[in-house]
């Protein structure tokens, strides 16, 4: 049997983990050491070996602690009640529009993802935070949750955000320019999702009432509140970049920030504290025991030679580029449909990488190449939390509301799933989208 | 038989509670022991990266070996939270394919699943400690404040340990809910 | 006949100096003495998982039958052969790898036991280079901020006066332009990857006869076992790529990227700042601490570290170095 054969048994049983509900990072992890096990002559003594440097040398590493670092910079934010300034900042501002209010969790969602690196952390903080005011205000269910959830996925896609982190360790590139490379994209995002609220509410305007207008005493009064945390955002993203500090270093900044402005304005005192901890326990060792899980997988990829002989192969079989950037987009929209965003990103980039590589895209340059193709591959992953069958921001914002039917909400995301489309051909075609802040700001 | 066992037992990130028994209550609060001892592991590295990036952006000081302070350090907070994770349904599992499986199937799979966490965890111990263990014979130390590597490393294996032990409970507890459900 | 595939892993990628001009000329030459029998397949940038301070471990128990890597990324294991990263010890590869060679064979076996050495060398030597700053004197470097190479680089541009910095090299370049870190210790060869010559528009370097102030020794090294399962054909054809002249051939190789690589900062109109021999002398005496600590790091071994220095430096007049 050949290498490439193998690496394709490997996913088949993969999958079949993964359907009876296997832990995603357990059934990578096995599939991956089965693989290598076998692929080294059935000797237990190699991967038993490779075993003992495992935890220590994913654990210990210090690009992979800005994830922890991130998610509690989000916790500290969610507890000091940063998410609820956010969001009366931007309604004081547009509330009083059609759809206003729907807008404004929208922007808030961007403003929280600013400063958290989670998708799942900032749909849930937001919509506890403005699903009552949109339901005070007679939003229609499918409208209200429908945009949190879409605004929810801001949080990854506005950075700092943990896929374009994974995707920087594995390809060894540079996490500032990924986020950098991310700023117009995920602005773009929040514009078009904005934009769905409008046509939305013209279409059918009690879907959507506006609010009361604010006086601009007050709107200033609330755009100073939320001023720290566009410092916040701006100390993380241009430290990072500029090379100031490193990411990490950023991270902790960040972290540091947030959870001294949560104890000075937003009231958090030790029992938030505690929270944000555990809260952060739980949400990275759910992202570390997947990173655990696809160290092992891809070793045994690696193994049996099938991301090389399959780039190779694509590189030879004369397909357009174009063609091929197609289908891998759709392949993770299929994924999407079953599987989540992180684990997509650890799945597929060690596979879909060199492929991407090895091809030409109106001549682009390979660093080029390698950042753009990281900001696609986010923003399609991040469909993903948003589509049925089991999108998960779909989930957490439709328990949340707990009178809107599940049906109302997947309906309610669909408008918003179609200016991703729109997004998503827009920065494939015209890569300058993700590359101009990269390529004005070169350190 | 408390009305909590009724919760959806899909992949639900913010459950807090299960119905467990005396040993289940107690793993957990262990495990919510490690994983907040963790965190705030966490909180303290990053007030020490602010005293080192302050530190040296301003007065040309920084924290000797602050970098592999933090490497060793999370090493060990990291290793502490997976038990607590594992316990409240914290996992990253694909639901789609059982999403209209009954509950009492649902929770036999699950089950299934536990075992194979506990047992990855009971071998992931085992190397790490193993490993730990030719590093000290090895003597191999930090670069900068020359700290025996091996300690770090061998303090991963209690969070590995705790982790294989709800790995375990989760399975019992999990089969008991399938049968319970079945009748 | 069978084919024999060889796992070789290291930690660059295939574009680095090290994976082109050395491991892909080494393996064809035992493919093609083998008459086939013998295959490289090569993992580059640690694919086999772990940190590039785990390849001597992964080895030894048989993850990878070849690897290629600093042994000492480890610190505190591999003392008697760090004799050769101490301040101003080598002038070129070529020399420096052979003196290597015997040395590592005669005092310092017991730090890869468990496995089989098939050559060992060093690259061209550090130099400093710096964005904007002009380093001409002990006095120039005081206070400066550099990115240091390894354990012992560290404890030499602080015994030097400068501020040393860890930092992974990729990240070099940004932090120079960004007056993060005011220069790096590295040598030339490693320049070409990251485009330094472009950011630096200062180097400071030793003259040719001079020693430099920082290297690092490289390992590639085999399972034993898995030598051993090899037929006597295939042993020969390994031993035939492996020793004291394979060690020869990587060392000048590696003195040879330097030529390429400063001829790019050269013809860019870079500054060459070169030390004349009176402050050569005093940076040499300014570092004698350094030695003196690792002689005393040797003896809590229950090493000579006197007589390991002065075999070192016997070895390296032997081949004129
Ligand atoms: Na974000
Ligand atoms: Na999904």
């Amino acid at each position: 049997m050949s290498g490439t054969q193998i690496g394709f048994i490997m996913f088949g049983i993969l999958m079949v983990l993964l359907v009876v509900r296997i832990p995603i990072g357990i059934a990578m992890f096995t599939v991956g050491a089965g693989g290598y096990y076998y692929l080294t002559g059935g000797e237990l003594q190699p991967v038993l070996a490779s075993l003992k440097n495992l935890a220590y040398a994913r654990l210990s590493n210090y690009d992979l602690v800005v994830i922890p670092l991130f998610l509690l910079m989000g916790q500290f934010a969610t507890h000091g009640g940063l998410s609820s300034a956010l969001f009366r900042c931007v309604s004081a501002f547009i509330g009083h529009m059609r759809g206003g209010i729907a807008m404004a969790a929208i922007g808030a969602c961007a403003g929280f993802g600013a400063i958290c690196g989670s998708s799942l952390a900032t749909a849930a903080t937001m919509g506890q935070v403005a699903l009552p005011e949109l339901r005070r205000f007679k939003y229609s269910g499918s409208l209200a949750t429908g945009a949190l959830a879409a605004g929810g996925t801001l949080g990854i896609m506005i950075p700092p955000s943990v896929p374009l982190v994974i995707y920087a360790i594995l390809t060894q590139e540079s996490i500032g320019k990924l986020f950098m490379a991310a700023v117009v994209p995920g602005l773009i995002a929040m514009s078009g999702y904005m934009i769905v609220v409008k046509i939305l509410t013209t279409i059918n305007p009690a879907a959507g009432p506006a609010g009361p207008r604010v006086p601009w005493s007050e709107r200033i009064r609330s755009l100073l509140l939320v001023t720290p945390v566009l410092i916040v955002f701006l100390v993380v993203i241009v430290g990072i970049y500029g090379g100031w500090t490193n990411p990490t270093e950023a991270a902790a900044i960040g972290a540091a920030a947030c959870g001294i402005l949560a104890v000075t304005t937003g009231g958090m005192r030790w029992k938030g504290i505690i929270e944000s901890a555990v809260g952060t326990a739980q949400a990275t060792a759910m992202i570390f025991l997947v990173l655990l899980g696809a160290d092992m997988l891809n070793t045994g990829l690696a193994v049996s030679q099938m991301p090389t002989e399959l780039a190779t192969w694509v590189q030879n079989c004369g397909l357009s580029p174009l063609l091929v950037m197609i289908m891998i987009l759709l392949i993770y929209i299929f994924l999407g449909c079953v599987m989540d965003s992180l684990a997509m990103i650890l799945l597929t980039i060690p596979i879909f990488y060199p492929i991407v590589m090895g091809l030409d895209f109106w001549g682009m340059a390979a660093a080029d190449k390698s950042i753009w193709f990281g900001i696609l591959a986010l923003m399609v992953v991040e469909i993903g939390l948003v589509h049925p069958p089991v999108g998960m921001n779909v989930y957490i914002i439709n328990r949340l509301a707990k009178d809107v039917p599940l049906k109302e909400t997947f309906k309610g995301v669909i408008p918003f799933l179609m200016s991703d489309f729109v997004r998503i051909a827009l920065l494939l075609f015209f890569p300058i989208i993700s590359l101009y802040l990269v390529h004005t700001f070169q350190p | 038989m408390s009305e909590e066992r009724e919760e959806r037992l899909s992949y639900d990130p913010f459950t807090t509670s299960d119905a467990f028994g005396p040993l289940g209550n107690f793993l957990l609060k262990v495990s919510r022991f490690f994983a907040l001892t963790g965190g705030l592991i966490f909180v303290a590295l990053v007030l020490m990266s602010l005293v080192s990036v302050v530190g040296r952006k301003l007065f040309s000081f920084a924290v000797p070996g602050d970098v592999e302070m933090l490497q060793m350090c999370s090493a060990f907070a990291l290793s502490s939270f997976f038990a607590y994770c594992h316990l409240i349904h914290g996992d990253i599992k694909v639901d789609f394919f059982t999403h209209n499986m009954a509950p009492h199937r649902v929770a036999f799979l699950d089950a299934f699943g536990s075992l194979m966490v506990g047992l990855f965890a009971v071998l992931i111990a085992w190397r790490t400690g193993a490993g730990a263990m030719s590093l000290k014979e090895a003597g191999e130390t930090s670069a900068i404040l020359a700290w025996p590597v091996w300690i770090p490393q061998a303090l991963m294996v209690p969070g590995f340990i705790l982790m294989a032990l709800a790995g375990f409970y989760m399975c019992g507890h999990m089969l008991r809910l399938a049968i319970w459900r079945t009748q | 006949p069978d084919v024999v595939t060889l796992k070789v892993a290291h930690f660059l990628p295939t574009s680095s100096n090290f994976h082109q001009l050395v491991l892909l000329p080494w393996c064809d030459k035992i493919a093609k003495e083998s008459g086939g029998g013998l295959k490289c397949q090569i993992y580059p940038s640690m694919q086999l998982g772990g940190t590039p301070a785990q390849l001597l471990d992964q080895v030894r128990d048989g993850v990878a039958d070849i690897i290629w890597t600093v042994p000492t990324y480890q610190a505190g294991r591999f003392t008697k052969s760090e004799v050769f990263e101490l301040p101003f010890m080598v002038k070129s590869a070529e020399k420096g790898s052979q003196a290597m060679w015997d040395y590592v064979h005669k005092n310092a076996m017991d730090e890869y036991k468990g496995v089989r050495l098939l050559f060992t060398h060093m690259h061209d030597g550090s130099q400093m280079h710096f964005g904007k700053k002009t380093v001409k004197t002990l006095e120039d470097l005081k206070g400066l901020k550099l990115r240091a190479p390894t354990r012992i680089g560290s404890k030499t541009l602080a015994a030097l006066g400068a501020v040393p910095v860890q930092m992974p090299a990729p990240a070099v370049p940004e932090s120079i332009s960004k007056s993060v870190v005011d220069g790096a210790s590295i040598p030339w060869e490693v320049t070409t990857a990251f485009k330094l010559q472009e950011i630096c528009k200062t180097h400071t370097e030793v003259a040719p006869h001079h020693a430099k102030h920082s290297n690092a020794i490289f390992v590639f090294a085999m399972n034993p076992a898995k030598y051993n399962s090899l037929p006597a054909g295939l042993k020969k054809v390994i031993d035939n790529n492996s020793g004291l002249e394979a060690s020869k051939w990587v060392g000048k190789t590696f003195d040879s990227f330097t030529t390429t690589a400063r001829k790019i900062a050269v013809d860019r109109h870079n500054t060459f700042n070169v030390l004349t021999d009176a402050e050569y002398s005093r940076w040499v005496k300014a570092t004698e601490a350094v030695d003196d600590e690792w002689m005393k790091e040797v003896a809590a071994k229950g090493g000579n570290g006197k007589a390991l220095l002065n075999d070192a430096k016997a070895l390296l007049k032997k081949y004129n170095d």
